[in-house]
């Protein structure tokens, strides 16, 4: 019985683990935020140094759509981890109406890098990728203003 | 003429065996977010490597008997125990590491997902670890590791990032976007990969199975003093890359595919292609030599016949343990966790361990019972108990730094 019991919390713990943490304060929502656009600044910039490696014929096709891949990942992991955090206060929501559509045309312009690259169309790559420059700009003064 | 190649071999084995999943992982990551600031880490973590495995390999050829074994009758059966499952369960993760390293190496080859190659792998190295003898297996893989030496060219060529880069080393402390916290997490981190227990265990078996004699002490100096360090430049060169192309671009390095880059656009496809067959070389080194320690410590602490120098049959219950061993990590990369988190935590972890095993040896090199007239020198023990002292308070420090910071997020 006592073990059943002991089972049944670690269950709870675990269960209540894998929920997204609750941000309390706006503070920490501001923080999360500029944690994602760090991550897909980061993620959009390995696209746009790929792009023009693969361009100039200094990269192999599976390289750099593994590349590619990786970084497209990352873009999403972090759109989807910032999209479930329940905004704190109502004020809160600027920042995620702010952020959340430029993360997501990030995410939409490294899916066709993705899908570019995996057809070996190397020498496409930069341009399709560069619209990811003036996103990542934006991006970099989202995180610059709030963090 | 024949000791003079042999030793120069050995050194070139050393240099090129140097670096493992951990370090690319470690080195790169740093490099993107702290330029060169951590880069006196480096050349900490090689000091420490050089006496750690200069002991060990002294006190093996000396008592004719491995790390694990000394341990055991050092600290007694139930606290050796102890260290022992620390040291195999840290060992384990770094096995798998390289195991999920291996197969992400190919993935950039061939665009094939890396878990569909995570058996392949594994059986791959089984079966080099079953037929190949020890010293071909080392000195094949070791000296096919140099292929890394393109890292240092494309750093060079990473001009003005290179210059840079260099600038950087000379300020110590974190960057105005990073915290001390985690500038000292990373510092763990980095000291971790330079200073793998596994390397030690494997060093000191190795010694016992070359029959090492009184002789073969100038080769355990030479493969230690010049091989290790020119391994730890690699280290730094594979740092600088990153710190130049990254760091301005505020792109941080989570995946190997991320290593291969500045390679590739500095030095074209003719750089790729070394730079992942030395990738692949010192991954596939270092999974060897990580398997062969989980068989190596186990079988040494409870006293069963081990090694390569004997008949696999002989040594049963060894081939046994690096098989289970085997089958575990590829259990838990095929878990999906990712292998790049997997090397962070084993590389941390290692760090956190490292004094089970160093007190040991340190204590056994300085006993003339075992090693007669070759105890360590005053000059020796003055570092080495500074050492000591800095591993103690790394060994505190690693997981309350690794909860503050979030593993370093």
């Amino acid at each position: 019985m006592r073990l059943r019991s002991a089972l049944q919390i670690v269950a709870l713990v675990i269960l209540a683990a894998a929920c997204v943490a609750p941000t309390r304060t706006e503070a920490a929502y501001q923080a999360k935020a500029v944690d994602t656009a760090e991550a897909v600044v980061s993620a959009a910039r390995t696209v746009l140094l790929i792009g023009r490696v693969a361009a100039a014929d200094r990269s192999f096709g599976p390289s750099v759509a593994v590349t590619v891949a990786d970084a497209e990942t990352d873009a999403a992991s972090a759109r989807d981890a910032f999209a479930s955090i329940q905004p704190p206060a109502p004020s809160s929501d600027a920042i995620r109406q702010d952020l959340l559509p430029e993360v997501q045309r990030a995410v939409d312009v490294i899916e066709l890098v993705r899908i570019a690259a995996r057809r070996d169309q190397l020498g496409r790559l930069p341009a399709i990728a560069s619209p990811l420059e003036p996103i990542a700009g934006w991006l970099e003064r989202f995180a610059t203003r709030y963090g | 003429m024949k000791k003079v190649f042999e030793i120069f071999l050995g050194i070139l084995t050393a240099f090129g065996g140097f670096v493992d999943i951990g370090d690319l992982v470690a080195n790169s990551e740093t490099g993107a977010r702290f330029g060169m600031r951590l880069a006196w880490v480096v050349v900490v973590g090689v000091v420490g490597i050089v006496i750690f495995a200069e002991m060990s390999g002294r006190v093996a050829t000396m008592s004719k008997r491995p790390v694990f074994d000394v341990i055991r009758e050092r600290l007694g059966a139930r606290l050796a125990l102890v260290n022992l499952a620390a040291s195999f369960f840290i060992n384990l993760l770094t096995v798998a590491a390289e195991i999920g390293g291996l197969a992400l190496v190919i993935e950039l080859v061939t665009g094939i997902n890396y878990l569909l190659w995570v058996p392949l792998v594994a059986i791959a190295v089984w079966i080099v670890l079953w037929k190949v003898r020890f010293s071909i297996m080392e000195k094949v893989f070791g000296l096919s590791g140099l292929a890394l030496i393109v890292t240092a060219l494309a750093l060079w060529r990473l001009d003005p990032g290179f210059v840079d880069a260099l600038a950087s080393a000379r300020r110590f402390g974190p960057t105005s976007a990073e915290s001390w916290a985690t500038y000292a997490f990373f510092a763990i981190a980095l000291l971790g990969a330079a200073m793998t227990p596994y390397e030690v265990f494997f060093f000191s078996s190795g010694a016992v199975e070359e029959q090492w004699t009184r002789k073969d002490l100038i080769l355990n100096r030479a493969n230690v003093y010049i091989g290790f360090p020119l391994g730890g430049l690699l280290s730094l060169a594979i740092m600088g890359c990153s710190a130049a192309l990254f760091l301005p671009r505020g792109v941080s390095v989570e995946h190997l595919s991320q290593v291969t880059l500045p390679v590739s656009a500095t030095l074209g496809k003719v750089g790729l292609v070394f730079m992942l067959y030395g990738i692949f070389a010192a991954i596939f080194s270092a999974a060897l030599e990580t398997a062969l320690s989980a068989g190596y410590t186990v079988a040494q602490f409870f006293g069963w016949q081990w090694g390569k120098f004997v008949r696999s049959r002989e040594a049963a219950r060894f081939h046994l343990v690096i098989l289970l061993s085997l089958c575990v990590a590829v259990l838990i990369v095929l878990s999906t966790l990712d292998p790049i988190a997997v090397t962070e935590y084993s590389i941390v972890l290692s760090a956190a361990a490292l004094p089970l095993t160093y007190i040991p040896i340190l204590i056994v090199a300085n006993d003339p019972a075992y090693m007669k007239d070759k105890t360590n020198s005053m000059f020796l023990n003055a570092i080495a108990f500074g050492f000591l002292v800095l591993l103690v308070i790394v060994s505190i420090a690693t997981i309350p730094l690794m909860i503050w910071t979030k593993g370093g997020a």
